[in-house]
């Protein structure tokens, strides 16, 4: 049986989550509905794409982590839950995951291993100000913003270049506990700030 | 949520954690409804980061994910009778391979004053504009980092095997010649301006040399960074 889907259009409206029923073509998916499958790739690539792009860097391996995560969205279709969060989301989590996973498996081990252990750290006094970047773009960009500097340090490095958190804590010469506390004192501003941003 | 594994829940919406503690907070987690709550709410924001970096690929990815797909079997939906379907995080684990646990480590911070900032380098590094190069060489990983926004180039040695009594040198080699942009001494990594030119880092003895050996780990024209 197929289910009635919304025809979604090239038009976007602002807010991506607004502008089909992802829900509803996400269960169309997981009756085997290959159209269906095609609106979602049409809608979720660029954003799957990007972030693979990102943080693998290599275009050709970025494509093959775009492929796995669209077929594992085929494969998981009937397991999503729409009750802990949108299709959005969970395709963006898993493309993200999937991302980082392949960066961390072709890194060298034993070079990581010596890097953490070679590496001293220095503390930094300073301004808190140091990073001050323009706020030209809407949405994340001007939420990202809103962060402290190191808030939004630690939550670049970590999604953008797929650091750990202990690497991150190197490169930027704070303690552990420091850097996992701005990473999630950071996703909470940026929570709050897209929240009142999508609010207004 | 115990203290240790609150803390962890940025980190690990970034998949920034190490697998053991990827295993940990995971465990907890299905064990806390508030904290599943907490982490549920931070999701969709930490997915909105990739809002930044959204980016159209190839016209012909579509087909061939279109025809996987095709000949892909789909896993039937997950109910356990009496029992709520399993969130669909323990999908995602399920589905992607496992690491292998990594080594628990520790990092050593020194704090001493009068160091020079090494906050550059990773404010190059974690530029919103930062495109990352990571250069396998034949002593180790060579990372520079380039942000066109903030005009710098950063360089980061870490993770390359020094020998000892030897250094890191970064150079640009401009239409007036070869000019050090920084010796790396004491640091694992540095931050210069972007010159018009070419960057190169080479291997040098301790305290840098006027023109750069033959030791060459990276080259390239600031304008491919």
């Amino acid at each position: 049986m197929r289910r009635a889907l919304r025809v979604v259009g090239d038009e976007s409206s602002p807010d991506p989550d607004d502008d089909l029923d992802p829900a509803g073509v996400l269960a169309a998916v997981a009756g085997g509905d290959l159209d269906a499958f095609g609106r979602l790739y049409d809608e979720m690539a660029p954003l799957v794409f990007g972030v693979a792009r990102r943080v693998v860097r290599d275009p050709s391996r970025a494509e093959e982590v775009t492929q796995e995560v669209f077929t594992e969205m085929w494969r998981q279709a009937a397991r999503f839950d729409p009750s802990r969060g949108s299709v959005r989301t969970w395709v963006l989590t898993i493309a993200h995951r999937r991302a980082v996973d392949t960066v961390r498996s072709t890194q060298a081990s034993r070079a990581r291993e010596e890097h953490v252990a070679r590496r001293e750290p220095v503390d930094v006094a300073g301004p808190e100000d140091a990073v001050v970047t323009a706020s030209e773009h809407e949405g994340v960009r001007r939420c990202l913003d809103s962060l402290t500097p190191l808030q939004s340090q630690a939550v670049r490095l970590a999604y953008y270049q797929g650091f750990t958190y202990p690497e991150v804590a190197e490169l930027l010469g704070r303690p552990l506990p420091t850097v996992k506390s701005r990473m999630r004192d950071g996703l909470i501003r940026l929570r709050d700030c897209l929240e009142a941003r999508d609010g207004a | 949520m115990a203290p240790d594994v609150h803390g962890l829940v940025g980190a690990y919406l970034l998949h920034a954690l190490e697998p053991g503690e990827r295993a940990e907070v995971e465990a907890h987690l299905a064990a806390c409804p508030d904290c599943r709550e907490e982490v549920d709410s931070l999701r969709s924001a930490t997915a909105s980061l990739a809002d930044e970096v959204a980016e159209t690929p190839p016209a012909s990815l579509r087909a061939r994910v279109m025809r996987t797909a095709s000949e892909t079997p789909q896993l039937p939906p997950v109910v356990a009778a009496g029992r709520r379907p399993r969130r669909w995080l323990a999908g995602v684990v399920a589905a992607i391979a496992a690491l292998v646990i990594g080594v628990g480590v520790t990092v050593g911070v020194v704090l001493r004053d009068g160091d020079p900032p090494a906050m550059t380098a990773a404010e190059v590094m974690s530029a919103p504009d930062a495109r990352l190069h990571k250069e396998e060489t034949s002593d180790g990983e060579l990372m520079v980092a380039m942000s066109h926004e903030m005009h710098m180039v950063a360089v980061d040695t870490a993770h390359l095997d020094r020998p000892a009594g030897m250094t890191y040198q970064v150079w640009w080699h401009t239409d007036a010649g070869m000019e050090s942009a920084g010796v790396l001494d004491e640091e694992m990594s540095v931050a210069v301006p972007v010159e018009d030119g070419d960057l190169m880092v080479t291997m040098e003895p301790e305290g840098g040399s006027d023109h750069p050996s033959d030791k060459v780990l990276f080259e390239m024209p600031a304008t491919s960074l």
